[in-house]
């Protein structure tokens, strides 16, 4: 990772340039990581193998030949994953995947910093507000909560006045008003879907 | 020939109504803000729309989307250039040389070359359109199934290579990954519900847009948010509208990277980055001025635009003539053909000719469109990236829930989006691309279809699928993909080459460092 300044002269890491890509795929896992990686993509792979294999074969009514059968193409589908998870498995071991020393420092760190905490933030309210709330209560009720709740829990660090969170606090609501009637309203009334 | 030219200027007439113009001008500048924004990639951009023209009239939605496409690909720049973080993905070449000129104060004329980049690469790849899509669907005629199964499979497996450069195991493994995920649902010889295990739900599989809401949206969503905040913008002070002498000074460039673009978009689910990439190596290679790139040249910056926009109607070629997806955005194009009863593939030239010109008129106009937004809008623009990305966040999944949900009025797909989201989060994070994923997801059905169709032809004798001329192009370019993708074959060639021709030690220059 390289440092950089943006034009106002502040930093810009490198890195963070990708932080939006699609496809930054760029630089290896640690060849532990890579063992799991290896392990849960071999394990998949079996699973879809064998799950294709209890599919109807030959000695169903339906199927003449094994090529017919509803399980051909996912269970070779499954093979191929499973020898490729074994080639990742085997490169991380080959590479030491084995060793995991000073994991547990590791897990300690990683929860200390602001993205673990950050991303688990982020997926509750999600996964609270579209697993949960969607369906349960009103449209509109349920995203005035979300979007709300949202605002809050990422601005609330960056707002340490008293004043400043009460501000805060009357913002995310107008918007999440605003939000959840424009969103209703066009979908409603505009392209006509019935929102839960 | 001249029944094209016919098509063509009868689709542009077609579309120079006031209303097509209001539709193309508020898609382009929506997808040039979308693609300006670090974290809305061009792809969650038409994900979106996708789900939100879903009830306008066919040419309507399609016109709307490619106008977004276009916009969004080059709005990208914008935040490359001011701000070294790529909107798009595709726009990351642009940063190389349009920051470094953006430190030296010239902010304006960085995007306004930039703006002349994309307008000329656009309207080059829409020449190659116009040219390519009749005759590669003319030629596509004489596929059969052996042919469309190898096609789905080179298209995984070049995307897979392309896109996870450093380790292309792991793009493989995404795009069978995907090829999975399509298995779901009834197959199509026995209706048979795969994996279905009693949901009605499953019968029918995972819809394609809400496992691309959740991939490209939700799984970007995540992405971005994890992180704190990105830096601040500055505005352009200096001349936007660039020197027609810098224009015809770097032609050739903007011809070569206009050319080497739409080859890019034409390879299936490689697309506008690589489009940037190859076009931007190119044009250094030619280049008087090799030194400068990198360092702030107009050259690089106008080379690298000119080549990843011109990869947005190489992407669509395929699209139209084949059904297989040249980029991730284009696949969404492909699903929103789908959706709104548009079947592209080979026949489209015989069906509807009339509408693959439309589609490349749709395509000018949006370059147009650009050009004036590019050139006369910059500085309000801006504002855009000014955005609080904490306020923009929850109105984006919120359209992402209500855009999976819009597909089938049903809770379940809100549902796909969510374990989609969170998986395609999560192979991000282990270096997994997402583009051979989504391409897998797409090309699955036909791999499913000819691959059991072929084999019920020949009754099960595999001799067709390999000796067959373009079958055996085919495989050929996918066994040579994998060998290139090892430790071992680039090492064999190098050695090889020594003891032919000699000279040289150990690996040779050519051999890329691979890894397993």
């Amino acid at each position: 990772m390289t440092n950089d300044s943006n034009i106002n002269g502040e930093p810009v890491e490198q890195e963070e340039a990708q932080s939006g890509s699609v496809e930054a795929v760029s630089g290896r896992l640690p060849p532990q990581a890579d063992l799991f990686v290896g392990l849960g993509l071999a394990l998949f792979g079996a699973f879809i193998a064998f799950e294709s294999w209890r599919m109807p074969g030959p000695e169903s009514p339906l199927v003449r030949y094994v090529y017919e059968g509803p399980g051909f193409v996912p269970g070779l589908l499954g093979l191929v994953v499973l020898l490729f998870g074994l080639l990742i498995l085997i490169r991380s071991l080959r590479e030491g995947g084995l060793r995991l020393e000073d994991t547990s420092g590791q897990i300690t760190a990683m929860f200390s910093r602001p993205e673990p905490r950050r991303l688990l933030w982020l997926l509750a309210l999600t996964l609270l507000y579209a697993g949960a709330l969607i369906g349960r209560v009103h449209f509109l009720a349920g995203t005035f909560i979300f979007v709300t709740a949202f605002i809050l829990v990422f601005d609330w660090e960056f707002t340490p006045t008293p004043h400043g969170r009460i501000r805060l606090a009357v913002t995310a609501g107008v918007q999440a008003a605003l939000t959840s009637f424009v969103v209703w309203y066009v979908f409603q009334n505009i392209f006509y879907v019935r929102l839960p | 020939m001249y029944e094209g030219l016919q098509h063509l200027a009868e689709g542009i007439v077609s579309l120079a109504t006031p209303m097509n113009v209001f539709h193309i001008a508020w898609a382009t500048l929506l997808g040039i803000c979308v693609g300006m924004l670090p974290g809305l990639t061009a792809t969650l951009g038409l994900t979106l729309m996708a789900t939100l023209t879903f009830h306008m009239p066919p040419s309507q939605a399609i016109m709307i989307l490619i106008s977004m496409y276009v916009g969004a690909i080059f709005g990208g720049s914008r935040s490359a250039i001011l701000l070294n973080i790529p909107g798009t993905p595709a726009n990351a070449a642009v940063a190389l040389d349009g920051f470094p000129l953006a430190r030296q104060g010239k902010v304006g004329q960085a995007m306004g070359l930039a703006t002349v980049g994309a307008v000329f690469g656009t309207i080059i790849g829409t020449i190659c359109l116009a040219f390519f899509a009749p005759f590669l669907a003319e030629r596509a005629l004489d596929f059969q199934s052996f042919e469309f199964f190898w096609l789905a499979v080179l298209g995984v497996v070049i995307s897979g290579r392309l896109t996870a450069n450093q380790d292309p195991l792991k793009g493989w493994i995404a795009g069978f990954l995907g090829l999975i995920v399509a298995m779901a649902g009834q197959d199509v010889l026995q209706s048979y519900p795969r994996f279905a295990y009693g949901y009605s739900d499953m019968r029918a599989g995972f819809d394609l847009l809400p496992v691309l809401v959740g991939v490209f949206g939700f799984a970007e969503l995540l992405s971005v948010m994890k992180t704190p905040i990105y830096g601040t913008v500055k505005s352009a002070t200096d001349r936007v509208i660039p020197k027609i002498r810098d224009v015809i000074r770097y032609w050739k460039s903007i011809i070569s990277s206009g050319i080497t673009g739409t080859m890019m978009g034409l390879i299936p689910g490689v697309g506008e980055d690589m489009g940037a990439w190859v076009s931007y190596a190119g044009a250094r290679a030619m280049s008087k001025e090799k030194e400068k790139f990198g360092k702030g040249s107009y050259e690089g910056l106008i080379s690298a635009q000119a080549g990843c926009s011109a990869s947005v109607p190489g992407a669509i070629i395929p699209v139209l003539t084949l059904a297989i997806p040249g980029s991730a955005p284009a696949a969404v194009l492909l699903a929103a053909l789908f959706v709104h009863g548009v079947r592209p593939g080979p026949l489209i030239m015989i069906e509807r000719a009339p509408f693959v010109y439309e589609i490349v008129a749709m395509v000018l106009f949006a370059s147009v469109a650009i050009l004036a937004f590019g050139l006369l809008m910059t500085r309000p623009l801006l504002k855009v990236l000014e955005v609080p990305r904490n306020r923009l966040m929850p109105i984006i999944f919120v359209l992402c829930v209500v855009g999976a949900f819009a597909v089938n009025n049903r809770v379940f797909d809100v549902w796909v989006m969510l374990a989609f989201g969170v998986i395609g989060f999560f192979l991000r994070e282990l270096r997994f691309p997402m583009a051979p994923l989504i391409l897998g997801v797409v090309l699955g059905p036909i791999l499913d279809e000819n691959l059991r169709r072929g084999l019920q032809l020949t009754g099960g004798e595999l001799a067709p699928f390999f000796n067959r001329p373009i079958c055996m192009a085919l495989w050929l370019v996918i066994a040579i993909t994998f060998l290139l993708g090892t430790n071992w074959f680039p090492r064999l060639l190098a050695k090889t080459q020594t003891v032919i021709f000699g000279g040289g030690k150990g690996d040779g220059p050519g051999a890329p460092p691979k890894d397993y």
